[in-house]
């Protein structure tokens, strides 16, 4: 069964661009574009890995990451932002989020093969 | 002329007897008087005996002060005892009298008695017999007179030729030598012996007799009264020797009696008087001894002269004192004026004036200072009192001599050192109004941080006042906004004694309100040991808005400027890979170049976002344990794609257990930079390398190329920010010209340092020297 990622980027052009290249590379991948639909969307299906971005209209990505919390929820998350602070860092950190990538200093396969290291189980 | 010595004859007889009767009662009168003498020359011999004890108390007194003279005896205390002494001496020796003269009044009744039985067997036995006696016979005596007288006037007329008769009768005896003209004398003319011729040698006969027994008595009374005379006056020993028996005879046992008791008791007061006056010369001589330890022990010099300025005494000081001065050994006896100040007559006249006011009864205190070969420079005070006798006269006076050089000299150091403390206190104030003025905040502390100054700006900036502050704590201002690690860090800096520094302490007004603060520490050492610590407080509120506006924009800036360079990115790249399109190979080229410049901005970003927060103090050095091994695998894995893109080959060496307390991201963008720069800076199939070892207690990142170098001329300027190499920037690389002064920035906050070998064309080598853990506080000025 290929992996299942949940992207939610509210920028809908470069969230495509990331679901192209993780289905190249025979990932099953949903677009979603803010927190409120991830909720919808994890409810209805199955992820392995959800690709979060953090500032996103209607709920965004802190909120996300708090409410997994509180339901405690074992999806890993990967934060996915061009915030790039320490305080940002450190919050997603303390909010459970197993990593975090500065979106413009990587392309769609540096990101892959960040991913790689969550999904191998 | 015949008439007249035939009566002549008698009369002067009768007179001669009357006298010589007269004399006999005189004598006895003379007698009583002499008891009554005895007895007032005994009062005499007492108040000569008093006095006698007082003078030889007073000699004796005088014997001891000769021998062992000093000036307290003179002084009033000595005086005062000394009359005490009298005093106590006078009452004993009234008491003596007291009761040697009821002795003596018992012995003068009984002399009295003596006097009276003398008197009464004298008196009436004798006196009064012999009195009676010759006024009888004065009567006959008379009545012979008169019948003379009669005779004399009936026979005036016969009485020549009776005398005629008695001439030419003696004439008779005389020339014819018998006895008729004796009985021719005694017989009348008629024959008979006439009556006033035995009246006449009667009278002689009892007379006789009478001058007879007078005389006898007079010798003997005369000798009763001379014995006793002698007695009175003071010969007691003296004794009346062959004493008859009857009257005379028991008024000289009488005499003999008193004298032996008189001598018995003069002998016993005597005794008592010397064991009296013994003692109280021991008393005297055991306060003298102890007077003189103490004069002879003072360090003052002690002298006293009489009235005529001649030495009494003085103590070994004073003599010594006196040589230096003078030059001059004294000597008891030595005459200050014409003797001891011989060699120095120009003073004589003031020493006599000091001297004579003391003897004039004045106390006073004069200075004296000094100033030759011999002594030095030296101050005196000297005192000069009179020397009273127990009368209150002045008999000397006395000088005590004080060497007060020393406390002259202490009182002159004081004096400076007064001036010093002025001075000091001066520059004191001149620094206080200094800080007083300053218009930074600042705040001195005990070595425990208790407040024990703030100045005005202090004040002003925190709400509080002085006097509410003083004496507490300067964590009054504390606040929980501040970071626990900076307490941990300025509690680390007041324990060790070290300067501080720092910008990010949140303080809060007595108001409430918070201001964030710039705090400098200063500690004062002294001896070793943080005395205070001076505090310099700033509001920096309105600066940290600033950076924190200037931070909060670079960061918006920086996603707003990232979101469009991802959708560039990531378009390039679905592009170039075939994920949206298909691109010929030109076109490949195209992207490739565009992906390029996509990248070079990213790094940019990057570059700039850090070191804003750099230098607005935003990164925070946040140490953990670090595996190194892991972290460089971590940070070449993101340029693996790059490496295998241009064929070059990255390896990395490092012990797996290689562990450091540092702050990984910071450390990881140091490896990051410098990686970046060697891939960037290597032509394509070089070879790059990361070895990682520990030497000296140091950990050392060696990151490696073989690329362009460093131009020599260059080496210098490689960490300045924006500068780029002339070499690479002929080899159409990017840059920003910020990635060297930011890992030199990073290194050092993490307490290490960066350096380099370089050649050029042949390749770099940049060593990172770390700490093996971070020291808890370092300056960040």
């Amino acid at each position: 069964m290929s992996t299942r990622i949940l992207i939610a980027e509210d920028e809908t052009f470069i969230g495509i661009l990331y679901k192209k290249h993780f289905e190249s590379q025979g990932a099953t991948v949903k677009l979603v574009g803010n927190g409120k639909q991830a909720f919808q969307a994890m409810e209805s299906e199955q992820f392995d890995l959800l690709l979060l971005d953090l500032i996103m209209p209607i709920m965004d990505g802190y909120e996300v990451l708090k409410q997994l919390k509180e339901k405690k929820a074992t999806i890993p998350v990967i934060v996915l932002s061009n915030l790039s602070l320490d305080i940002d860092k450190a919050e997603c950190q303390k909010l459970g989020a197993l990593d975090y990538i500065v979106k413009a200093d990587n392309d769609a396969p540096d990101v892959w093969a960040k991913l790689q290291k969550y999904l191998k189980k | 002329m015949k008439l007249r010595g035939r009566i002549n004859a008698p009369v002067l007889f009768i007179l001669t007897l009357c006298a010589l009767f007269f004399y006999l009662l005189l004598s006895a009168q003379r007698f009583l008087v002499q008891s009554l003498a005895i007895n007032e020359q005994r009062h005499n011999l007492l108040i000569i005996l008093h006095e006698l004890h007082e003078e030889q108390v007073s000699r004796m007194v005088l014997a001891n002060t000769n021998h062992d003279r000093s000036p307290l005896a003179d002084s009033s205390r000595i005086e005062d005892d000394r009359i005490q002494t009298a005093t106590q001496l006078m009452t004993l020796l009234d008491a003596k009298n007291a009761a040697f003269l009821s002795t003596y009044d018992s012995e003068s009744q009984k002399m009295f008695v003596a006097g009276q039985a003398i008197e009464s067997a004298l008196g009436e036995r004798d006196i009064h017999q012999l009195m009676s006696a010759w006024l009888a016979r004065e009567h006959d005596v008379r009545q012979a007179l008169s019948a003379m007288d009669r005779l004399g006037e009936a026979q005036t007329v016969g009485l020549i030729p009776t005398g005629t008769v008695l001439a030419s009768a003696v004439r008779t005896v005389f020339s014819q030598g018998n006895l008729s003209g004796v009985r021719a004398l005694l017989s009348t003319p008629d024959g008979s012996i006439s009556l006033v011729w035995v009246f006449f040698l009667a009278f002689i006969l009892v007379s006789f007799i009478f001058l007879y027994i007078t005389s006898y008595y007079s010798r003997r009374l005369s000798v009763i009264a001379g014995v006793a005379n002698e007695i009175a006056a003071g010969r007691a020993d003296r004794r009346i020797a062959d004493l008859p028996a009857g009257p005379i005879g028991d008024l000289g046992s009488g005499v003999n009696a008193l004298a032996a008791a008189l001598q018995r008791y003069t002998s016993k007061y005597q005794e008592d008087l010397y064991k009296e006056v013994e003692q109280k010369t021991a008393a005297l001589k055991f306060d003298r001894r102890r007077m003189t330890e103490i004069i002879e022990g003072s360090t003052d010099g002690i002298a006293a002269i009489d009235r005529d300025f001649t030495f009494m005494a003085f103590n070994r000081v004073y003599e010594h004192e006196f040589r230096k001065m003078y030059g001059r050994k004294l000597a008891v006896g030595m005459h200050l004026l014409d003797d001891a100040l011989i060699e120095h007559p120009d003073e004589v006249q003031v020493v006599k004036d000091l001297w004579s006011r003391a003897l004039r009864g004045e106390e006073f205190i004069v200075s004296k200072e000094v100033d030759n070969e011999n002594s030095g420079h030296h101050y005196f005070e000297v005192a000069y009192n009179p020397i009273r006798d127990e009368h209150g006269e002045v008999i000397g006076a006395s000088q005590i001599m004080r060497d007060i050089t020393e406390r002259k000299m202490v009182e002159e150091d004081l004096r400076h050192a007064k001036e010093r403390i002025e001075e000091e206190a001066q520059n004191a104030r001149k620094f206080q109004l200094a800080v007083e003025s300053s218009t930074d905040a600042i705040a001195i502390t005990t070595a425990d941080t208790v407040l024990i100054y703030v100045n005005p700006a202090w004040e002003q900036l925190t709400g509080y006042s002085r006097d509410e502050v003083i004496g507490k704590k300067a964590s009054i201002l504390k606040t929980d906004l501040t970071n626990p690690k900076l307490f941990d860090e300025i509690r680390s800096a007041i324990k060790t004694g070290k300067q501080f520094h720092t910008e990010d302490l949140v303080n809060r007004r007595k108001d409430g309100t918070a201001f964030s603060a710039e705090l400098t520490l200063y500690p004062i050492i002294k001896d070793s040991v943080v005395q205070l610590f001076v505090g310099i407080l700033h509001d920096i509120s309105q600066r940290k808005n600033v950076e924190r506006a200037q931070t909060e924009f670079v960061s918006l800036a920086s996603h707003q400027l990232r979101t469009p360079l991802t959708a560039i990115r990531l378009a390039i790249g679905a592009l170039s890979r075939g994920e949206a399109g298909s691109v010929d190979t030109e076109g490949q080229d195209t992207l490739k170049r565009g992906m390029e410049y996509a990248v070079h901005m990213a790094e940019t970003i990057h570059t700039m976002l850090n070191i804003s927060r750099l230098e607005a103090g935003k990164l925070n050095v946040q140490a953990t344990d670090v595996n190194l091994a892991a972290l460089i695998t971590e940070t070449s894995f993101d340029y693996k794609i790059e490496c295998e893109r241009r064929h070059q080959t990255l390896t990395t060496t490092c012990p797996p257990d290689l562990v450091l307390q540092t702050d990984a991201p910071l450390l990881k963008e140091i490896i990051a930079n410098l990686l970046g720069n060697a891939i960037k800076y290597t032509p394509d199939s070089g070879a790059i390398s990361i070895d990682a070892f520990v030497h000296d207690d140091k950990v050392n990142i060696l990151v490696k190329d073989s690329g362009y170098g460093i131009p020599q001329q260059q080496k210098d300027k490689i960490f300045t920010k924006f500068f780029r190499a002339d070499n690479v920037l002929q080899k159409e690389t990017s840059g920003t010209g910020l990635g060297l002064y930011l890992v030199r920035s990073l290194a050092f906050k993490l307490g290490g340092s960066v350096s380099f070998t370089s050649e050029e064309n042949a390749g770099t080598t940049f060593t990172i020297a770390l700490p093996l853990a971070q020291t808890p506080s370092h300056p960040t000025v």
